[in-house]
């Protein structure tokens, strides 16, 4: 169930690639590793991207949810449950 | 008495490691004392060890030596017996120790905690299972601070098992030459490109390598803020990307690893109780399986034993027992990965930090089954050197030797010249009588193969030997 997030939103992940990559720029490695600053800045990116698929999955769970006939609603909460468990 | 502090405790000023009348301590500064007392005080510690996932402690007032300046808080965790380390793990060892960080991180932070690192040498197993061991990693939550342990947790975990999954499972030996953790600029050139389009790969290992590289001249201070729920979302994102990655061999590639063997299954039955029978006469407490394989003759040893360590060099075959301990909820095993041509060496500051294989390892009970033929033969050890070794590990072995006229010694000596003109039962007798005395014989009926039961010199005055067929 939570890899369905992975999974199932292709779209999302083409987006993300293509936004996310151009906001950071790769460099040489020459340069002596700093452990703290890079890691800083790229977890408010990472956390944003977690925080949009899930926003994104919920859009496309409701869409089924209006558009599907029957069964899905007891699959979204399975799937609400699951993200929360985590 | 003079305290001595354990080598590999020394990083994090927040306390240290000592040994006393062989008990391990851990010593707690004073400065850190508020942030102990939040993980007792705010309920995280008791939701913590009640499934296991952190040692338990007791708090030992007064201290049993007396403590330098600064120290005034001693603790006593629970021994654990066996400390392994990660690069001794099969995949999902190190996957299960991943989550097992990621879970704690989680439920540290619904309480005002956070995890200031995330080493897997924090992990360790124990009863079957991980547990974290740094009682003193947890700090105070402070609000929009991003986790400090972030990077730590990718070079760690996420590395190595991203390599193992999408590149090749050797790859885990970086683990061992990098004890900081990969840098992930490292593991970002040797990932495949597909890779690139996996978003926890992408953000976590490829991104970041080239934040770290673009930011590492800076001279700003890092100004990054993340609220409680991104932070959340973080180790959510992270706890996906690490239950994705898949073991990278298929089922059918490691079907039933017995199959490829020249038993019987009545040989196989025979082998069995002979050892079963053997073992039942020590009733050995820890027990140590050489060449384990998936640990199928380890767990003859069940019965008696609380620890039965099974090592193997094949990384297939410890997954495949691990995967198999979980299933039975087996408490008493732990796989592990060892090349015993090239053991777990010490490692880290003065090579005092990681404790090499030999210096860890003390069992009651040996086993070194189909593994002689693999030692003397494809690395040419004399078969002397191989009686020393097992003599280092344990008192008694039970030792399985297939002859030079076993289909798979020949099957070593296909392509290559036979150097090996001691390797006959007699020689491997009279090597094994160096270091041990041969207690029992079995020959395994209509094989090649003639199993042993020795016990090493200075410890077996009263043993005499006595084949029993």
């Amino acid at each position: 169930m939570k890899l369905r997030l992975l999974q199932g939103a292709l779209m999302t992940k083409i987006f993300l690639f293509a936004v996310l990559v151009p906001l950071v720029v790769a460099t040489p490695a020459y340069a002596y590793l700093d452990p703290g600053t890079g890691s800083m800045i790229i977890q408010a990116l990472a956390a944003g991207a977690v925080g949009a698929a899930i926003f994104w999955r919920n859009i496309v769970n409701k869409a089924k949810q209006v558009f599907s006939r029957r069964g899905s609603s007891a699959n979204i909460s399975d799937q609400n449950s699951d993200l929360n468990a985590q | 008495m003079v305290l001595s502090p354990n080598p590999g405790s020394f990083r994090d000023p927040a306390g240290f490691i000592f040994e006393h009348d062989q008990v391990i301590y851990r010593a707690v500064a004073d400065f850190y004392r508020a942030d102990y007392d939040l993980l007792m005080k705010s309920g995280l510690y008791a939701d913590l060890t009640s499934p296991g996932w952190l040692i338990q402690h007791q708090e030992i007032l007064p201290p049993p030596v007396n403590m330098p300046q600064g120290y005034n808080l001693v603790l006593k965790p629970e021994m654990v017996p066996f400390i392994s380390y990660p690069y001794e793990w099969s995949f999902s060892q190190l996957k299960s120790a991943a989550l097992l960080t990621l879970d704690i991180q989680a439920r540290a932070m619904e309480y005002g905690l956070t995890l200031k690192d995330a080493s897997a040498f924090n992990v360790t197993w124990n009863k079957g299972r991980p547990v974290f061991l740094d009682t003193l990693s947890f700090t105070a939550l402070k609000d929009n601070q991003p986790w400090v342990a972030y990077g730590q947790f990718c070079s760690h975990f996420l590395a190595p098992l991203t390599l193992m999954s999408a590149r090749d499972l050797r790859l885990q030996a970086l683990t061992r030459e990098n004890l900081p953790g990969i840098s992930l600029d490292l593991a970002s050139k040797l990932l495949p490109r597909r890779s690139w389009f996996n978003l926890g790969s992408l953000l976590h290992i490829h991104l970041h390598a080239r934040s770290r590289q673009k930011h590492a001249s800076t001279d700003q201070k890092a100004t990054a803020t993340l609220t409680k729920k991104s932070l959340m979302n973080l180790v959510a994102g992270l706890r996906m990307a690490v239950e994705a990655l898949k073991f990278p061999h298929t089922a059918t590639e490691w079907g039933d690893y017995y199959n490829d063997t020249n038993y019987t299954p009545q040989q196989f039955q025979e082998k069995k109780d002979v050892i079963s029978d053997w073992i039942k006469q020590f009733n050995p407490k820890t027990v140590c399986d050489l060449g384990a394989n998936d640990g199928t003759f380890s767990r003859l040893a069940e019965e008696s034993a609380s620890l039965i360590i099974a090592a193997d060099i094949d990384p297939i075959a410890v997954e495949l027992n691990y995967r198999r301990c979980q299933q039975d909820n087996n408490e008493v095993m732990l796989p592990l990965l060892q090349d015993l041509t090239q053991p777990s060496p010490s490692l880290g500051w003065q090579l005092k930090e990681r404790a090499g294989l030999f210096s860890r390892l003390k069992a009651d009970l040996g086993l070194a089954l189909a593994l002689v033929h693999h030692l003397a033969i494809t690395n040419n050890t004399p078969l002397p050197k191989i009686g020393e070794m097992l003599a280092q590990a344990a008192p008694v072995w039970i030792v399985e030797f297939p002859d030079k006229a076993d289909s798979q010694v020949q099957r070593l000596l296909l392509n290559r010249e036979d150097i090996f003109p001691n390797y006959t039962t007699t020689g491997f007798e009279q090597a094994l009588e160096a270091m041990f005395l041969i207690v029992k014989i079995h020959h395994i009926t209509n094989s090649y193969r003639t199993l042993y039961l020795v016990h090493r010199k200075n410890e077996a005055s009263a043993i005499t030997r006595s084949p029993d067929d």
